[in-house]
């Protein structure tokens, strides 16, 4: 009996402390889901048109309704999510990793190697990030790799700066020095102390940055620049779909919907893990 | 402190340089060029080979590069290939505009951010605290062309408070000095057109501080998260100090770092690249000419336009840092 | 009786104000602001370059060429020129200058101002001179023999050859008349100062936001009816529907077609339909494979549902194609008709008889922009319900006409405006000189001397009837070989709030909007 309630509450706390973070997984997982099942899932094939059934508004057939060409916007918003998720996940972490390498590089070693890296950093930072990424991909022609690639390109400065940042006032921390004067290796220091205390804010980072990237796939959408055409997916329907916001608000209203949706849950998810990484907040009860 | 403003000086030219040749290879490598895109409107084919003559792009690349790079030396931009107008000019026209809206969203974000990340700490309530995490992702992760046209059905055309779009209302009489409204307005005391002109501003002010107020209270909640439950908060509380002070002297100095970097920043990036908000309010700045240079392959006013954008982003950030070594004494150890 | 008379008082005051009601509805009334939403607005209005429709809209309302085009019957009328003679041979024209005309800044009008601001693109030595002024290749210069001011009132231009567009493209924007003095003053700079002599005059430009114009009260037709015309840049079209909605603007072109349903039943908005002067095509890239085969792109031809095209793509604005040549044009071919028309059956056995395998892969490049995406999936769908593989290239402008331009692409989906109503602004597209550079690389077609041959003839002929014949003939050569595919001619809705009136749907139709007699009503 005693241990059964003991376990209770000890579910009970956890729950309490992570509740929106385990919904945002939950709803996450089930996105997910959904767009990994899409083929199954999906009541009609997102490309067949019916010019006779324009501009449907949402009904028994078609749950979302259907767009321009007549074709079902349920189907295509459950078809939607695989080309911007995985081009703006792909993106982060490869930015991420980028960013976090140069940023802990320079930071930590200091000297002439963090003055060009931060100097490039500014070179890539002045310009314009959209401008960036417009200019990559008008380069490398419309397609999700090229999207992910000026997207990622154009996020790096922003986690390596981050990553510095942290790390320069890390150095002076009292466990920082006291493992260097106890003539513990440069690699040693990094991976033990620095980056296991630079992770809570990189995981905010990372998942705000996500939101970033899908608000910047819909936006090289909007100008004209992203995914195939024809191809379903959540930034191009929005984009596309805004100049019938007067006329059929259905269309580009559900994938914008989701797209939020989405990221909320995301973005929920990385705060409960920064919250269970942090060794400090675990302590801090809110 | 000096020394390291001057050291920092030093490398502005050669982060100019680095930014204006990739810009210039940039161009090079993006298929089209300025020639094409007009051939379809002239109906004399012969007069264009002329014209690609005049523009040297009949040079091989490292002479249009070295030639390019002279007259930056001696600071000619030369003119915009589209439209013959000196690019001097044009960023006169062009710039004022966005610093302006860049100036009102930050203020707009950072009083936003700072105040909701700070309730959501300090009132220690957890439906709160959701609704401005809540509210600031969203402010994230919006798409901005949406945020912008949903603000402008409600406000403008439903509610009709502010005007859809531009920077002033359509045939408004006023007298142009410096091309900074904010001030050639109230030097010639044009109260009218002032009206109009912050009317325009606050809805594309707000597009776009909505989303960095969503990074700035996400920034403060943590920061302060963090600082709250160090030592010596910890031992400030224990000192006795009233709650209120030692969250505005203490957390919100740390606080502090991370906000300036990020509006820093974020500033940088609203001079060049608030291209969607200033589309979708038809606002005439620096994002949706570069966009158009970009479009049309107007070789001269993306690189002249990317030069200025640099040159305003570097100050920028060397300003952050002079802050951040004022407001961290810790720092100043590093810079020496 | 006493009651009668007031009674009789009473009706007949009712119908005095009712008369007046009516005559207020139908008179034409002065003042008011009229404000145009435009796609874009340019830096400057130099018409030695192209700032975008928004530029020409602002540069056909403040400006005036030595004629205007008459865009509903073809021709030209009186302009600067209250008259004109043209030689026999056609190689000398004499043009009789209006007298007593100023120019915005006062300047009066004369042939000398004339003749100096028309060979501004020719006179390095201009103060206003700029290297790279191309959008004067439009105007001819390269066969003018001499131009020359005879007395105060006389202009008179001597032709090497003779060019039967030579009177019509001075109606062009780049045809306009800029006063001396302007030029002088402000020299290279003188697109942000422009002063000329049309029915409106500058009175504030902001690049790339606005340009305030206000009426011209010594314009030589009478003032115009409205007091002064904002023309606005709207470069999103949701935003541009919000502005309409909002009553802030009174009139686009830019609007999105999916509106027209929900703003013809609006209270204050009404639709206008403009006039068949805008051809939209495929051309077909006849220099490289796959469609350097004539039975491919007559497969292509009758592969399209033009009907559907048009009511799914265009929302019903677009009449249905013929040839190159439109409805209004000089030699319009109505059997052209026949040919461009929907027959899949016939598409399939093309494709049979061409023995190559199907599904065939081919790309289909356009912009990324307006209703260009719309229309390109729906021809891609009929493509390959005959047996075409199509990857569809969305291109932004620059990249789409850097393709073309390189001859990189196989099909590509674009338009034709007429700036002139003359049937060489669109034959034209197939002349010799600039093939490399097009849609079709006409360059490999085994015709294209010949084709050429007929689009010179098209302007050294004079007499109206040899050209009638002559464009008849291109039309039946291109019917042939098919360079070009037509899906319609664009017939745009021209948005408008119910104030105001009397707009013109023909100029307007083309791009080119006349707002000297529009009025508002209220």
């Amino acid at each position: 009996m005693r241990v059964d309630k003991n376990a209770g509450s000890r579910i009970g706390v956890f729950w309490r402390r992570y509740d929106i973070a385990l919904v945002g997984s939950a709803v996450f997982i089930f996105i997910l889901l959904i767009t990994i099942l899409a083929s199954a899932v999906a009541p009609y094939d997102p490309m067949a048109r019916n010019i006779k059934n324009r501009f449907a508004g949402p009904s028994a057939e078609n749950a979302f309704g259907t767009d321009q060409l007549g074709r079902d916007v349920l189907s295509r918003v459950i078809h939607g999510g695989r080309p911007i998720l995985s081009a703006s996940f792909a993106a982060v972490f490869c930015a991420l990793a980028a960013g976090t390498i140069i940023g802990v590089s320079g930071g930590y070693l200091g000297g002439w190697l963090d003055t060009a890296l931060m100097r490039l950093m500014d070179v890539m930072l002045s310009f314009p990030s959209i401008l960036l990424a417009i200019l990559i991909v008008a380069t490398l022609g419309l397609g999700l790799f090229n999207v992910t690639v000026a997207i990622g390109f154009s996020m790096v400065p922003v986690f390596a700066r981050l990553a510095r940042s942290i790390v320069i006032t890390l150095v002076y921390e009292e466990y920082v020095v006291a493992a260097r004067s106890l003539g513990a290796s440069d690699p040693h220091i990094v991976w033990k102390h620095i980056l296991p205390n630079m992770m809570p804010p990189i995981i905010v980072q990372a998942s705000a940055m996500l939101a970033v990237a899908i608000g910047t796939a819909s936006a090289l959408n909007f100008i004209g620049l992203g995914v195939e055409p024809g191809t379903p997916d959540w930034g191009m329907m929005v984009a596309e779909g805004q100049r019938l916001i007067f006329d059929a608000p259905h269309v580009p209203l559900f994938p914008g919907l989701v797209i939020t949706i989405t990221v909320l849950s995301v973005n929920y998810m990385g705060d409960g893990l920064r919250d269970h990484l942090d060794p400090k907040l675990r302590r801090q009860e809110i | 402190m000096i020394g390291y403003t001057l050291k920092r000086l030093i490398w502005l030219p050669i982060v100019l340089w680095a930014v204006s040749s990739l810009t210039f290879l940039a161009l090079r490598i993006v298929p089209g060029n300025p020639i094409q895109t007009i051939q379809n409107q002239v109906m004399d084919k012969s007069q264009l080979a002329q014209v690609e003559a005049v523009w040297g792009l009949d040079r091989p690349i490292a002479e249009q590069y070295l030639n390019f790079l002279s007259k930056l030396l001696r600071g000619d931009l030369g003119l915009a290939m589209s439209s013959g107008v000196p690019i001097r000019r044009m960023i006169f026209e062009r710039m004022p505009p966005t610093i302006e809206l860049a100036i009102v969203s930050l203020i707009v974000s950072t009083g936003i951010g700072v105040l909701s990340g700070v309730a959501s700490v300090t009132i220690r309530n957890r439906a709160l605290d959701y609704c401005v995490r809540t509210a600031s992702i969203l402010g994230l992760s919006l798409p901005l062309f949406w945020v912008g046209i949903m603000l402008i059905i409600l406000f403008s055309v439903n509610l009709r408070w502010t005007p859809t779009s531009g920077r002033i209302g359509a045939g408004v009489d006023y007298d142009v000095i410096t091309n900074f409204m904010f001030y050639d307005l109230l030097a010639t005391g044009n109260c009218e057109a002032f009206g109009s002109f912050l009317r325009h501003l606050v809805l594309p002010g707000v597009t776009i501080g909505l989303t960095s107020a969503g990074f700035v209270a996400r920034l403060t909640r943590s920061a302060m998260l963090e600082v709250m439950s160090s030592d010596y908060i910890r031992t400030a509380r224990a000192k006795g100090l009233y709650e209120r002070k030692v969250i505005w002297r203490h957390a919100m100095r740390n606080a502090l770092l991370p906000i300036i970097t990020l509006q820093g920043l974020q500033f940088g990036s609203i001079l060049g690249g608030a291209v969607i908000t200033e589309r979708v309010f038809s606002y005439p700045g620096m994002g949706t000419w570069l966009l158009d240079g970009i479009l049309e392959r107007d070789y001269s006013v993306v690189q002249g336009g990317i030069i200025f954008v640099a040159l305003a982003y570097v100050l920028m950030n060397l300003l952050v840092d002079l802050l951040y070594h004022i407001i961290d004494p810790r720092l100043r150890h590093a810079s020496q | 009786m006493f009651r009668v008379r007031i009674l009789g008082t009473i009706l007949l005051v009712l119908l005095l104000l009712l008369s007046l009601g009516t005559a207020a509805a139908q008179d034409p009334q002065y003042g008011g602001t009229l404000v145009f939403g435009a796609e874009s607005m340019g830096d400057s209005f130099d018409i030695g370059f192209w700032h975008g429709f928004g530029g020409v809209h602002v540069i056909d309302t403040i400006g005036e060429g030595l004629v205007r085009a008459d865009f509903e019957n073809g021709g030209a009328l009186p302009g600067l020129a209250e008259s004109w003679e043209i030689s026999d041979d056609g190689l000398v024209y004499t043009f009789h200058i209006r007298e007593g005309m100023s120019f915005h800044d006062g300047e009066p009008v004369t042939a000398a101002a004339i003749v100096r601001s028309m060979k501004r693109p020719i006179n390095p030595d201009d103060p206003s001179y700029i290297d790279g002024m191309y959008m004067y290749g439009n105007q001819g210069t390269g066969n003018w023999e001499s131009l020359e001011a005879v007395d105060d009132h006389t202009v008179v231009l001597t032709l090497m050859q003779p060019n039967a567009t030579q009177l019509l493209v001075f109606s062009r924007p780049d045809g306009i008349i800029i006063s001396p003095k302007a030029l002088d003053e402000y020299g290279t700079e003188v697109g942000l100062n422009m002063s000329a002599a049309g029915p409106f005059k500058i009175e504030r430009f902001v690049p790339g936001q606005e340009a305030v114009l206000a009426a011209n009260e010594d314009y030589w037709a009478g003032r115009p009816y409205v007091d002064q015309i904002v023309i606005r840049a709207f470069p999103d079209e949701a935003a541009i529907l919000a502005a309409l909605e909002a009553g802030e603007i009174d009139m686009t072109l830019y609007a999105p077609f999916t509106s027209v349903p929900r703003l013809q039943n609006s209270e204050n908005i009404r639709v206008e339909v403009g006039a068949p002067l805008v051809d939209l095509f495929v051309g077909a890239n006849v220099a490289k494979e796959p469609f350097d085969n004539l039975l491919l792109r007559q497969a292509v031809n009758y592969a399209l549902d033009r009907e559907t095209l048009i009511e799914a793509g265009l929302n019903g604005f677009a009449e249905m194609p013929a040839s190159l040549l439109g409805p209004l044009d000089l030699g319009f071919d109505e059997s052209g008709r026949e040919i461009s028309v929907y027959d899949p059956e016939r598409a399939k056995a093309l494709l049979e008889e061409s023995g190559l395998d199907m599904p065939l892969a081919i790309e289909v490049a356009y912009e990324n922009n307006r209703f260009w995406p719309q229309l390109a999936e729906l021809i891609a769908a009929d493509l390959e319900a005959v047996g075409f593989d199509v990857t569809l290239d969305r291109l932004d402008a620059g990249s789409f006409w850097g393709k073309v331009g390189d001859g990189q692409t196989q099909l590509s989906i674009n338009q034709r405006s007429t700036f002139v109503p003359d049937p060489h602004d669109k034959a034209i597209l197939m002349a010799r000189a600039g093939a490399e550079g097009s849609q079709t690389q006409h360059q490999a077609l085994d015709v294209v001397d010949e084709i050429d041959a007929l689009v010179s003839a098209g302007i050294s002929t004079v007499d109206t009837m040899e050209r009638e014949a002559i464009y008849q003939e291109f039309q039946a050569l291109m019917l042939e070989h098919l360079p070009y595919i037509y899906i319609g001619y664009l017939t745009p809705p021209i948005f408008v709030n119910k104030r105001v009136q009397n707009v013109e749907t023909f100029g307007t139709a083309g791009g080119r909007i006349n707002l000297r007699e529009v009025w508002l009503s209220e």
